[in-house]
């Protein structure tokens, strides 16, 4: 019996923690934050490793390794809080683009971002943070054979550093339900694309928002069908999710070791606070949801990777995890103190990448509403 | 990452799955999958009692017993898949849970050879069942400070004092009891471990009724009980190694497939609560509780592939059982709650015509309060986790 990580998981999770903790360190970091920026030389890197394509299938020039092939890397990238576009691009813009079939252009583009030659990212909702009827007001108007894209989205990771933007828009505009959306892969520097910085809470990462002012999108740019984006993403989604979960997991770990190293340095009263009951507590409940979130993100990957319809245990290791991330962040400002409500202390820099993970892709209440329905449905 | 079994596991598992389906095929153990009352006191022991009967015909008593003392020697996985299944099926634990799981264990750990040869095979058989004799009234989370002596006066021990806990004490032959011997610091360093005849005379067995109405463990009094002098088990002073042999398995093992009986309740569950879950504000509330619910049963079930797969690889069992045990209480005390609060205000009516189905709702509410006490309060985990698991300092 096995559950656990396969020998090659092992290997890539010690180099990508090799890497992760040479190459975004304390002060490159730091740098970030005071001046974010996209990292090319990092970005070649890592495609040098093979890192960008694990999850492209092979047909496409890609490892074809499914979420488990990459899950380890995205662990690390969340521990050291890595500030690239590994899942937008590596991860959701290529399992996207996978979907088109056998178009040229989607081919092309997914060996331009394996070979890190090209950077996508995702523009997908609006006022919401997963697929539902009100989640789209970016429209796709027909033109002849093409369409033209007008409209906003207010939030996107890397919006301006993108080479490729995935856009999800109404293109037919008698629907108000999922019925009417598509997806289009759109070059960022075609005319009427306007990205403007975005000041967010994540500041180990860069957003943008980004205008669509008559955007024209050639047949060739749709990915999948017309009116097919919603079926595309509720099989792309699980995967997705499951990638997030790796990052948050990531983020766990470290705030842990944090606070455990903190809380036996750390003397007040003349004991080391680790030694009060009231601080042990705090720790063995933040070990408990880190241990549990990562079991049931283990057998998420399972159930993603085996190519079987994604049930109710990727929406429960989803919420598990935001919800671990977000105990795990708040409990570790309160272990740390005054200390880690300084700019100075890295506590911050976790504390709110959790907000950010925990609102992308299901906030806990959803999933764990939509996980009941299922269950009262008798569909688990 | 999985879980992923082998094929012999799988065969095992086949082979369990058909046994257990069989065996309780004739529909007599449910009254024992729940504590007895006075009521049923008779028939639930019957019921437990026939349960312990087929497993050790079935070959199933002994799952993780060295086979020279009639055990099956079966791999760690294997006895996590038969306890896998025995959940998923409904099987009761049987009277003789205790000493199969946590008892014959020690005995076959520290036991002399005469020990053994008298005791096991009637344990096994289920013929002579055993009582855990560890807390008091005065040592519960504190174990080691517990007080009842044993002296030795010529060819016996003389023991006095009182336990309490002791799961269907009432019921037992023999039980494992924890006695100072000497008065040392730390005091865990003077306790012994005795094999006690519980017809010796002297001794009083007295049931305890419970929160949930139930009898499920009792007190015992103990006033100048003599015993053999070759009923202490393993050498003097060094009882505390006994008892943790003891409570090592029942932190592993036994939680094994508890996920599965919870996520069998939220599914009965939403089936009768259909109505008031599916309808308004108040319905997507529940809803959510009814995802968290279920996500708590499952962050079990992980739990546990996750030890199971590193105890397949050699790893000893080990403190991580204080975090599958309040996972566990927290997961049950969550699903019952919600069946309380969701089913609406007939769940209180605790039996009868007028109780929703003759108030067991409300008495798995009940009973799963106390599983954040029962084998070491949910507070002496979370110290286990952080000082054995976490390394942070005692003091």
């Amino acid at each position: 019996m096995r559950f656990d990580l396969t020998e090659e998981q092992k290997l890539l999770e010690k180099d990508a923690r090799n890497y992760c903790q040479g190459r975004f360190g304390r002060d490159a970091l730091r740098e970030f934050v005071s001046k974010p920026f996209f990292n090319k030389e990092r970005w070649l890197e890592m495609a040098n490793q093979g890192w960008l394509g694990a999850v492209v299938s092979e047909e496409h020039g890609g490892l074809g390794l499914g979420v488990g092939g990459i899950f380890p890397l995205l662990r690390e990238a969340g521990k050291a809080l890595v500030p690239l576009p590994l899942w937008e691009s590596g991860v959701v813009a290529s399992l996207l683009l996978g979907e088109q079939g056998d178009k040229d252009s989607g081919h092309r583009t997914l060996e331009a971002l394996a070979e890190g030659r090209a950077i996508a990212t995702v523009a997908l909702f609006e006022e919401a943070d997963i697929v539902e009827p009100t989640c789209v007001s970016l429209t796709a108007r027909r033109d002849g054979d093409s369409f033209v894209l007008s409209g906003q989205k207010p939030i996107v990771a890397f919006g301006a550093d993108a080479d490729w933007l995935i856009v999800l828009a109404r293109s037919d505009a008698g629907t108000t339900d999922l019925s009417g959306l598509t997806l289009f892969a759109v070059p960022a520097n075609t005319p009427g694309v306007r990205a403007t910085d975005l000041p967010m809470t994540d500041v180990t990462y860069r957003f943008a928002k980004v205008e669509f002012n008559e955007v024209p999108a050639a047949a060739g740019s749709v990915i999948g069908e017309v009116g097919n984006a919603a079926a595309l993403l509720q099989r792309v989604i699980p995967r997705a999710q499951v990638a997030l979960c790796a990052e948050m997991l990531g983020g766990c770990d470290k705030v842990l070791e944090m606070c455990v190293e903190y809380s036996k340095q750390r003397v007040q009263f003349g004991r080391p606070i680790g030694s009060f009951q009231a601080i042990k507590h705090r720790l063995a409940d933040m070990y408990l949801k880190v241990s549990a979130a990562q079991g049931l993100a283990y057998a998420a990957v399972k159930e993603v990777d085996n190519g079987g319809g994604a049930g109710s245990l990727v929406k429960v290791a989803k919420a598990m995890c935001n919800d671990a991330y977000r105990f795990i962040t708040h409990e570790g400002v309160q272990v740390h103190g005054g200390i880690a409500f300084t700019w100075e202390h890295d506590m911050h820099l976790y504390f709110k990448r959790a907000l950010r993970y925990r609102n992308t892709l299901g906030t806990s209440s959803r999933l764990m509403y939509e996980v009941g329905l299922a269950l009262a449905g008798g569909g688990l | 990452m999985g879980p992923y079994f082998t094929e012999e596991e799988e065969q095992f598992r086949a082979k369990a799955r058909a046994w257990l389906e069989s065996s309780l095929a004739d529909g007599r153990f449910k009254i024992a999958l729940d504590e007895p009352d006075e009521r049923n006191e008779t028939e639930w022991a019957a019921a437990q009692r026939e349960w312990d009967r087929r497993l050790f015909q079935g070959g199933y008593a002994g799952l993780a017993w060295p086979k020279e003392y009639g055990g099956r020697g079966a791999t760690v996985i294997e006895q996590f898949i038969f306890a896998e299944e025995a959940a998923r099926a409904g099987a009761p634990g049987g009277l003789n849970n205790m000493g199969r799981s946590l008892i014959g264990p020690a005995i076959v750990r520290h036991g002399t050879d005469e020990q053994k040869k008298r005791l096991l095979p009637k344990l096994l058989s289920g013929e002579e069942v055993w009582a855990q004799g560890f807390s008091e009234p005065n040592a519960g989370s504190d174990l080691a400070s517990l007080t009842t002596r044993a002296e030795l006066v010529g060819d016996e021990w003389v023991i006095n004092g009182q336990k309490i806990w002791t799961s269907h004490g009432h019921h037992a032959d023999w039980m494992l009891l924890l006695a100072r011997t000497e008065k040392t610091d730390p005091p865990y360093k003077g306790i012994s471990a005795f094999l006690v005849d519980m017809r010796s005379p002297g001794i009083t067995v007295r049931p305890i009724r419970q929160l949930n109405g139930k009898t499920g463990f009792c007190e015992e009094f103990f006033d100048n009980v003599r015993i053999p002098k070759a009923n202490l088990l393993g050498t003097i002073n060094s009882g505390w190694n006994a008892a943790m042999t003891a409570l090592g398995y029942e932190r592993s093992v036994l939680n094994v497939g508890r996920h599965l009986v919870m996520i069998q309740f939220l599914g009965r569950l939403a089936k009768k609560a259909g109505n008031r879950i599916k309808a308004g504000e108040q319905g997507t509330l529940f809803l959510e509780r009814l995802g968290r619910a279920y996500a708590a049963a499952w962050s079990l079930g992980c739990l546990q592939y996750t030890y199971a797969s590193r105890w397949a690889q050699g790893a000893p069992p080990g403190p991580e059982s204080s975090l599958m045990r309040v996972t566990w209480a927290l997961a049950l005390q969550e699903c019952t709650e919600l069946a309380v609060d969701v089913l609406g205000p007939r769940a209180q009516i605790s039996c009868g015509p007028e109780a929703i189905d003759d108030g067991d709702w409300l008495l798995q509410y009940y009973s799963s309060r106390g599983r954040g006490i029962s084998s070491g309060t949910l507070e002496i985990q979370r110290n286990v986790i952080a000082e054995r698991i976490l390394g942070l300092p005692r003091r």
